[in-house]
């Protein structure tokens, strides 16, 4: 059984209010999403601003109230978990965020942060605590005495070192990891993708890997759902979405990315076309077809509905046929 | 083709409460007219010193600049005051910063803060002129719905038309040289190919030439067609775009190369540079890549290489790369 | 990787950089030493009546003069600072507590337990400062319990309302939810993570409503509200002397500069730390 479960799920934002402002839409950051996210697997969420991948990211951990749809941790739904029942949710599912030089307490030297964890679900008895802290900081590339030390006193790339530390301490099933590397440089962010890879080779848990970058996602994600406007507009197994991409979507992203290696390509007629629709104003139909270049009158009409177009590869597109 | 700027062994310091910053160490470069050079590299790498070197714009204290100068035209640009120097910026000097959500003034519509930025050198324009003049920059940095545009507020604007206003600013005197810092790291992935195009469309038609600077190789190789990579404030390597990709010469290079995750290749594991970047404040002997370096040689911890020719228009500052 | 100060020491390191901040820190020193150790300074006993003492002028064994019952003023001062000290730490303290809890609930649940705890400080707001201590003491009765009763009572507006305003911003960073994402109780969120960071605002509060609380007090014994006499109390002692200011006018001159050394002195070590703990110091 998959480790987690999307159904359906639905975010909505009710933006301002007020006795003057008048009824002001919400934005409807996440507006239904389904996957599922299996054993020991990295789920690779493609998206750009607007795409509600984070907003995902923060609903599965059911650290933001959902709106509506269902969330289920081993068939169980994670939102009427409370107590002991949640925190054990707690133990099992963890996040490591974006910015490196927000998500760590300044006021918490580093054998506390990752040490509350041990604390709060008892993992280890508490004269076992710091020998099991300084190990964890073994394991992702930390010298020991860096324990007694304060997140202000580390470097980006160290202080996501910490985090994922945080993250590994209960032992989760999965993780979520929202952006992990976007605020690292590029030869932090090698060292920082084969950790992960290599904490998950070893420790066999799964991944729920959150991001902009397209390449990064190529590499370490064994499937990927491309989020737009908060919905998936493609889901597959990786080498299919990135070999044979079927959603004008994603075809125009993977076309349009810069890509080194390749000198002076020649975009100019791979752009795609106008700015991204605000969230709290999706477009009526499909939601990318102000901007897609195959638009037909239906797809300004109705949402598509999904379409499997391989093995485990499905498309939210009316002239989904057309493509395969 | 001429040269438009030349840079030569420039050396600048920062004066901090922590100590002295050696940011820029005897820094070379020129751009000929129409070219676009890129200049690569990670955090504390100078390319933003540099940029902001060129542009004047370094505040002294605590910088300092020790040494070198920067020729554009045919005067040293540090040798002029900032009289002189505030009536090439803008004009003939452009930048194009990394952030259009505060690079542009909230109280401000957008058309006239181009208008303003037209009037600091063109005094006389004013009235109707000046407004058709600022509507056809906005056509031509393909503004949707000009008329209208130039009367908006830049919250109103998306973060892709606010960098298509600071891109029109920057134009709008018809500038020899465009800085643009890091132009598309804040925006999405599907506006940055928009973007890039659109500078790339602007610097042909104009014949400007451009500064590039960029920790993404992605964009360096679709713009440059030469590339510069930095490394601790020194320039490692300098060669055509082609050149840089394929054959690489300079260890930090190559391992920069191998450490992007690739959209069109399957990498098991990537390539990682051991260790960390230097700090600023306490930089060693000889050159400052050494110790991170597989192909180090015993001069490299006592003498600091200087750039030399390797290959046709290809220099690099490493003794290993020569041999002895 | 850079070994830096803790942010205490860096703290203090700013604050003696600061000469106003260090003056500040100077007058808050000595004030606090001439307070606890008053019986061992003062060279004699502020109660000590000598009629035939009265007014006399300044001289070598009463250095401030003597007031309208011949009691010695340098005495007096010493242990009006004390009574003066005893105000501002109970007082402060019960507001702080009280103000802390409630903007804390208040800036971290929101919702309407935020509205109603906003709603009731409004309430308290709404009077003027000394108008509220001046009618709570009424009522109950003027003493020293009472004044510093009702002094507390009002300065505890504002430290909710900073404490709320702090929490609220420290609230938004991702290390607070990062918190409850692995499972931390809301309690225990509020006291690890949320408020070690929001401490700063708060301490500045603390420093400079020091500084009004004294001239609250003061202007309560002035009005006769306060400490009652023979007590000594420095606005206490300024009301009495108001009646001979033309014919003995230093007897008021030393406790009103003593208040405004004092007020200053707080003032001026809030200010530079609020300089030195102000966001420019982040990492």
């Amino acid at each position: 059984m998959p480790v987690l479960e999307i159904e359906n799920l639905v975010k909505h934002f009710s933006a301002g209010g007020g006795l003057f402002a008048g009824k002001k839409k919400p934005v409807r950051a996440v507006d239904g999403v389904s996957l599922a996210l299996d054993r020991g697997e990295t789920l690779g969420i493609v998206g750009e601003s607007g795409s509600g991948k984070s907003t995902l990211g923060l609903l599965s951990l059911g650290l933001i109230p959902k709106t509506s749809g269902k969330i289920l941790f081993l068939g169980g739904p994670v939102d009427e978990l409370q107590g002991e029942g949640l925190t054990l949710f707690r133990r099992k599912a963890q996040i490591v965020f974006q910015n490196p030089f927000a998500s760590l307490n300044p006021r918490m030297i580093i054998r506390d942060i990752i040490g509350r964890v041990l604390e709060i679900h008892g993992i280890v008895p508490p004269g076992e605590m710091d020998g099991r802290v300084k190990s964890l900081l073994g394991e992702v590339g930390l010298r020991e005495d860096h324990w007694s030390r304060y997140p202000h006193e580390f470097s980006g790339g160290q202080r996501q070192r910490i985090a994922i530390a945080r993250a590994l301490a209960s032992d989760p099933e999965f993780i979520i990891l929202d952006e992990p590397t976007s605020a690292l440089d590029v030869s932090v962010q090698a060292q920082i993708l084969n950790l992960l890879q290599d904490l998950q080779d070893k420790r066999g848990h799964a991944y729920m890997f959150i991001s902009h970058n397209l390449a990064v996602i190529r590499h370490i994600s064994s499937r990927v759902a491309v989020m737009y406007l908060g919905r998936i507009m493609e889901e597959g197994p990786r080498n299919r979405i990135f070999s044979h991409p079927v959603h004008p979507y994603t075809r125009a992203l993977l076309a349009s990315v810069p890509k080194p290696f390749v000198t002076n390509e020649d975009i100019e007629d791979k752009v795609i076309a106008g700015d991204i629709p605000s969230p709290s104003n999706p477009p009526p139909g499909c939601r990318f077809s102000t901007r897609c270049p195959f638009c037909i009158p239906v797809c300004r009409e109705r949402e598509p509905e999904r379409k499997e177009v391989g093995p485990k590869h499905s498309v939210v597109c009316h002239r989904a046929e057309e493509w395969v | 083709m001429s040269r438009i700027l030349s840079v030569n062994n420039l050396t600048v310091h920062f004066h901090t409460e922590a100590g002295i910053v050696r940011a820029l160490e005897d820094v070379s470069f020129s751009i000929e007219e129409g070219e676009v050079l890129g200049l690569v590299g990670e955090t504390g790498c100078g390319k933003s010193v540099t940029a902001l070197s060129v542009m004047g714009l370094i505040p002294v204290p605590p910088g300092k600049i020790l040494c070198g100068t920067i020729e554009f035209g045919d005067r040293d640009l540090l040798s002029l005051d900032s009289e002189e120097m505030r009536a090439l910026r803008g004009k003939d000097l452009a930048m194009i910063f990394q952030d259009p959500m505060s690079s542009l003034n909230p109280v401000f519509t957008a058309g006239f803060q181009v208008e303003e930025a037209i009037v600091a050198h063109e005094p006389e324009a004013s009235g109707k002129s000046l407004l058709s003049r600022v509507v056809g920059l906005f056509k031509k940095v393909n503004i949707s719905d000009p008329e209208q545009s130039v009367q908006k507020y830049p919250h109103m604007l998306s973060g892709g038309m606010k960098q298509r206003v600071m891109i029109a600013m920057g134009l709008s005197c018809g500038p020899k040289l465009i800085i643009a810092d890091e132009p598309t790291t804040a925006l999405d992935v599907s506006i940055q190919a928009q973007i890039l195009t659109l500078i790339r469309r602007l610097q042909r038609e104009e014949g400007s030439s451009v500064l590039l600077i960029s920790h993404d190789l992605g964009v360096i190789a679709a713009m440059a067609q030469r590339v510069a990579v930095m490394y601790a404030g020194s320039i490692v390597e300098c060669t055509s775009v082609n050149e840089l990709f394929g054959n690489p010469r300079h260890p930090y290079t190559k391992g920069l190369l191998g450490a992007i995750p690739r959209l069109d290749k399957d990498q098991k594991r990537l390539a990682v540079i051991p260790g960390t970047l230097p700090d600023l404040l306490n930089l060693p002997e000889g050159c400052r890549f050494r110790e991170r370096c597989s192909e180090a040689l015993p001069i490299c911890s006592s003498v600091s290489p200087r750039p030399r020719l390797i290959g046709p228009g290809h220099e690099v500052a490493c003794h290993a790369c020569f041999g002895n | 990787m850079a070994r830096g100060d803790s942010r205490a020491v860096l703290v203090l390191k700013r604050i003696c950089r600061n000469p106003m901040a260090l003056l500040g820190l100077v007058i808050i020193a000595l004030y606090v030493g001439v307070a606890v150790f008053a019986p061992y300074l003062a060279p004699y006993d502020p109660l000590e009546q000598d009629l035939s003492k009265s007014f006399a002028p300044l001289s070598a064994e009463h250095p401030m003069g003597c007031d309208e019952f011949g009691r010695d003023i340098v005495s007096r001062v010493i242990f009006g600072a004390r009574t003066s000290l005893i105000i501002q730490i109970f007082s402060v303290l019960m507001a702080l507590v009280v103000g802390v809890v409630l903007g804390a609930a208040g800036g971290y649940f929101g919702g309407w337990l935020d509205e109603f705890l906003m709603r009731c400080m409004d309430v308290l707001l709404a009077f003027p400062g000394i108008l509220l201590a001046l009618a709570i003491v009424a009522v109950l009765g003027p003493d020293l319990h009472n004044l510093i009763i009702a002094i507390g009572i009002y300065s505890i507006p504002q430290f909710a309302r900073i404490t709320r305003g702090s929490v609220i911003t420290v609230k938004q960073n991702e290390y607070v939810t990062a918190a409850r994402a692995i499972g931390e109780s809301h309690f225990s969120t509020i006291v690890r993570y949320v408020l070690p960071n929001a401490v700063s605002p708060i301490i500045i509060q603390t420093t400079l409503r020091m500084a009004t609380v004294l001239l609250t007090a003061a202007g309560l014994g002035f009005l006769g509200l306060g400490v009652q006499p023979p007590q000594p109390e420095w606005g206490t002692m300024l009301s009495t002397a108001r009646m001979y200011l033309r014919s003995a006018p230093l007897v008021a001159v030393f406790p009103g500069v003593s208040i405004m050394i004092v007020v200053l002195g707080f003032n001026f070590f809030g200010d530079g730390l609020q300089d030195a703990l102000n966001p420019r110091l982040k990492d």
